[in-house]
């Protein structure tokens, strides 16, 4: 068809849809005057013109969305399933590591904050913070990387339910309340320890696992504190941004010196811990106010309703605890994390014997009470005793527990098909206790005990199920990493001591039985992860020994097929040892 | 703004002033920032919801690019060339997802809603290109229409002033291009009088 045709169709076609569809016929008569094809050509168009075609009728973009939906969605070697949950700072997904095949949780940063320093060193300081202090109660970090452009930190997957989601069923019984409070407190005291304040402790920041364990997750607010304080101080009564709903989820939990943006220390973190406390107990935050201003107002200001007057069977000692923490000065707070612990778990101690007494015993005067009160709470001389022996229990099992991971790692590599099948156990329990498998064989090499370090390396015979003692390291260590380098098992680094790490590099020779000294590292360092990296035989190199040397360098990732960097801190990539 | 937008903004110029090069530089920044919105937006587990917030990713694009920061006089050729990057990239998508749906890489099959549906969105974006080609030989100017509306998701009014067109005529030309392609692509010998 020529232009002129086309034209012709064209404005035959564009008229004729204006007008009844039952005058198209007459119109088309008249104006195509006996020419067969101009006719069809345009009867064809209109018949086209009245089918739905979805298709076009929405933007490109909006089909296009469901291709990119239903491809699988990768972010490095994780498969992204779902997503779980948004926040302040990007969204968090169920992922699948498809190298290890197992369910973590990603956090993606949203690309416009990767833009901005400020927001990729708090992701990045959130990242190291957490793989630094390692403890049951905080979550546990696999990896912080970068791939397209794409800022991400994968985290074992918390299976269970945030705190927020628990109270939405209403207040808790005070034992699961202080159970609750005392392991985020352990969490606090451990990174309180590391020079570390959490400032974002509310109850989605806090996972509840069916087994009991409680995990506090995001010690990433720090390095934006400055920015929130800017924020507060510029804005106004209404001002405040809820787009995000970050801020109003967390100002309920700020403490008065998180409101008056001035700096804030451990005992922000009391504080905060208080008002979630408080909410467990009675199923409202101490401080409720829907407007900003309002709220920070009565969080400088206000002393909230006290907890027994919102809840029943409130112990005496325990509202003056959740007091205590709600202190507007942080110098009647607990002053640290430590102190509350102890007071946490006197008061589970007279929960557990009250409830025994309770037949016998019967409310006696206010006076009697608030002798018993009075003698009760200053009765630590005996009751600190009985403390110092609980943790000590407490810690030694804990060191337990952490033999018992050892062990479970170790079915976990000789598990077939998926299934776990218990083997016989290492020689003593340890946790750091680092496995390799060199030939085909499984070794475990060093770990801990309650400060002490293993030399032992053990080679397990998986025929048998038996393990046999090799000759030991010449150094006991904990913590340190392991790789296999040209047939040998390697070493690298570690602690001798719960604080004390070292540099020390050794490798055993299965063909001998021994251990030799290499080179040492460039610097102490423990609970690092060692790579070989360009992993052909012929020039295995292990290229990197990335250390988190308590904790000034995080976790690492990996910059190209050879090199691998530490958080971009380049500087700390050394070769260490030549294969 | 963020520098990502500064950055596909200035790209898309310098594309429309005819730098070559800047088209290369563009694939890689755009492609990842539609799948970053599509991971947003949407989210397999509900595919009613998928096909639903769909929409909303349109927007999210058009904010990708700054608008105020074209020059009045570039703007035809800003957006025209936005739809160009556009069109190419998912063109080259459907294909590639076709391909590693039905051939030698073919990995899965169909399994729900969603796939179903983007299996046949991905057909029909293949036919639609090659239609939109041969409607292009035939009619520049609805071409151009088609491409703007539909892979650059600008409205009536937008694609107007691009074309410095009025709505109306946009509007009217639309239709037919709209007809032509269905046309075109389900091939029909349509009969006569069943529709009249
Ligand atoms: N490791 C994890 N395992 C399981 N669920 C998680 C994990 N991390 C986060 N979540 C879920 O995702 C939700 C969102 O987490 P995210 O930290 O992004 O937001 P937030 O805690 O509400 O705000 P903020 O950004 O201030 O921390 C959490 O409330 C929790 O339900
Ligand atoms: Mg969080």
């Amino acid at each position: 068809m020529n232009a002129e045709g086309w034209n012709r169709v064209d404005e035959l076609f564009q008229n004729a849809v204006e007008i009844q569809p039952s005058d198209r016929r007459a119109y088309l008569d008249k104006e195509c005057r006996g020419d067969e094809f101009l006719r069809n050509e345009v009867e064809s168009l209109l018949s086209s013109d009245s089918c739905d075609w979805e298709f076009i009728d929405r933007s490109a973009l909006e089909s296009a969305a469901v291709l990119l939906a239903d491809e699988q969605q990768k972010v490095g070697h994780y498969e992204i399933l779902k997503l779980i949950g948004r926040g302040g700072m990007g969204e968090v997904y169920l992922a699948r590591d498809q190298i290890l095949n197992r369910d973590i949780a990603l956090k993606l940063l949203p690309q416009e904050y990767t833009q901005d320093p400020d927001r990729l060193s708090r992701f990045q300081r959130e990242a190291r913070t957490i793989s630094a202090l390692n403890h049951p109660n905080i979550i546990t970090i696999y990896e912080l990387g970068n791939v397209e452009d794409q800022e991400f930190i994968s985290t074992e997957l918390i299976e269970g339910e945030t705190l927020r989601t628990r109270l939405k069923m209403g207040a808790m019984l005070i034992r699961d309340a202080l159970e609750i409070a005392l392991q985020i407190a352990g969490a606090l005291a451990a990174a309180h320890r590391s020079g570390i304040v959490h400032r974002d402790i509310k109850p989605e920041n806090i996972m509840l696992r069916p087994d009991g364990y409680i995990k506090v997750l995001d010690f990433g607010l720090a390095k934006l504190a400055e920015q929130s304080e800017s924020f507060l101080q510029s804005t106004n009564a209404e001002g405040l941004d809820m787009s995000s709903g970050l801020l109003m989820g967390t100002a309920r939990y700020m403490s008065p010196e998180q409101a008056k943006g001035i700096s804030v220390d451990s005992r922000s973190d009391i504080f905060s811990l208080g008002t979630v406390l408080y909410e467990m107990l009675t199923g409202r935050p101490p401080f409720d106010e829907e407007h900003t201003a309002t709220l920070t107002e009565s969080i400088l200001h206000e002393d909230p309703l006290s907890i027994d007057k919102l809840a029943t069977a409130v112990p005496a000692n325990l509202v003056f605890l959740v007091d205590k923490m709600l202190s507007k000065d942080r110098k009647s707070r607990y002053q640290n994390a430590d102190e509350l612990i102890k007071d946490l778990k006197f008061l589970q101690k007279e929960l557990v014997a009250d409830a025994s007494h309770l037949e016998s015993r019967r409310p006696e005067s206010m006076l009697g009470s608030m002798l018993e009160r009075i003698a009760r709470w200053p009765g630590l001389a005996f009751s600190l005793i009985i403390i110092a022996v609980v943790l000590a229990i407490g810690y030694s099992s804990f060191k337990f527990l952490r033999g018992e991971a050892a062990e479970a790692s170790t079915e976990r590599l000789l598990a077939e098909a998926g299934t776990w099948t218990t083997k016989s156990p290492i020689s003593s329990p340890r946790w750091q206790a680092e496995p390799a498998v060199l030939n085909n064989v499984l070794y475990v090499a060093g770990g801990w005990n309650v400060c002490s370090p293993f030399a032992n390396l053990e080679s397990y015979d998986s025929a048998t199920d038996t393990w046999t003692q090799k000759a030991s390291m010449i150094r006991a260590r904990g913590g340190h990493g392991v790789a296999v380098l040209n047939g040998q098992i390697y070493a690298v680094g570690g602690s001798i001591d719960c604080a004390v790490h070292i540099s020390s590099v050794e490798a055993y020779d299965p063909a001998t039985d021994s251990w030799s000294e290499k080179a040492p590292l460039p610097s102490a360092r423990a609970a690092h992860v060692v790579a070989v990296s360009n992993g052909r035989s012929e020039d295995r190199q292990v290229d990197r020994a990335c250390a988190d040397a308590n904790p000034a360098i995080g976790s690492c990732r990996r910059g190209s097929r050879r090199n691998y960097l530490c958080d971009g801190r380049r500087r700390s990539v050394r070769r260490v040892v030549h294969g | 703004m963020t520098a990502i937008q500064q950055e596909i903004t200035q790209l898309l110029l310098k594309w429309s002033k005819g730098d070559a090069d800047a088209l290369e530089r563009l694939i890689p920044i755009v492609y990842p920032e539609l799948r970053r919105m599509a991971r947003r937006y949407m989210g397999r587990e509900n595919s009613q919801h998928t096909l639903q917030t769909s929409a909303l990713i349109n927007e999210a694009y058009l904010k990708l690019i700054d608008q105020q920061a074209v020059e009045w006089q570039d703007r035809a050729h800003f957006f025209a060339a936005a739809a160009q990057v556009m069109r190419r990239i998912l063109i080259d998508h459907a294909r590639r997802y076709r391909y590693e749906k039905r051939g030698a890489g073919a990995r899965r099959i169909a399994i729900d809603d969603v796939a179903i549906i983007a299996d046949e969105r991905a057909s029909e974006f293949v036919a639609l290109d090659a239609a939109l080609v041969a409607l292009t030989n035939l009619d520049a100017r609805k071409g151009r229409i088609v491409e703007l509306r539909f892979f650059g998701g600008l409205t009536v009014e937008e694609t107007a002033e691009v074309l410095k067109l009025s709505p109306i005529t946009i509007k009217r030309e639309w239709r037919t291009a709209r007809a032509w392609l269905y046309r075109e692509i389900s091939g029909e010998n349509v009969t006569v009088d069943s529709k009249l």
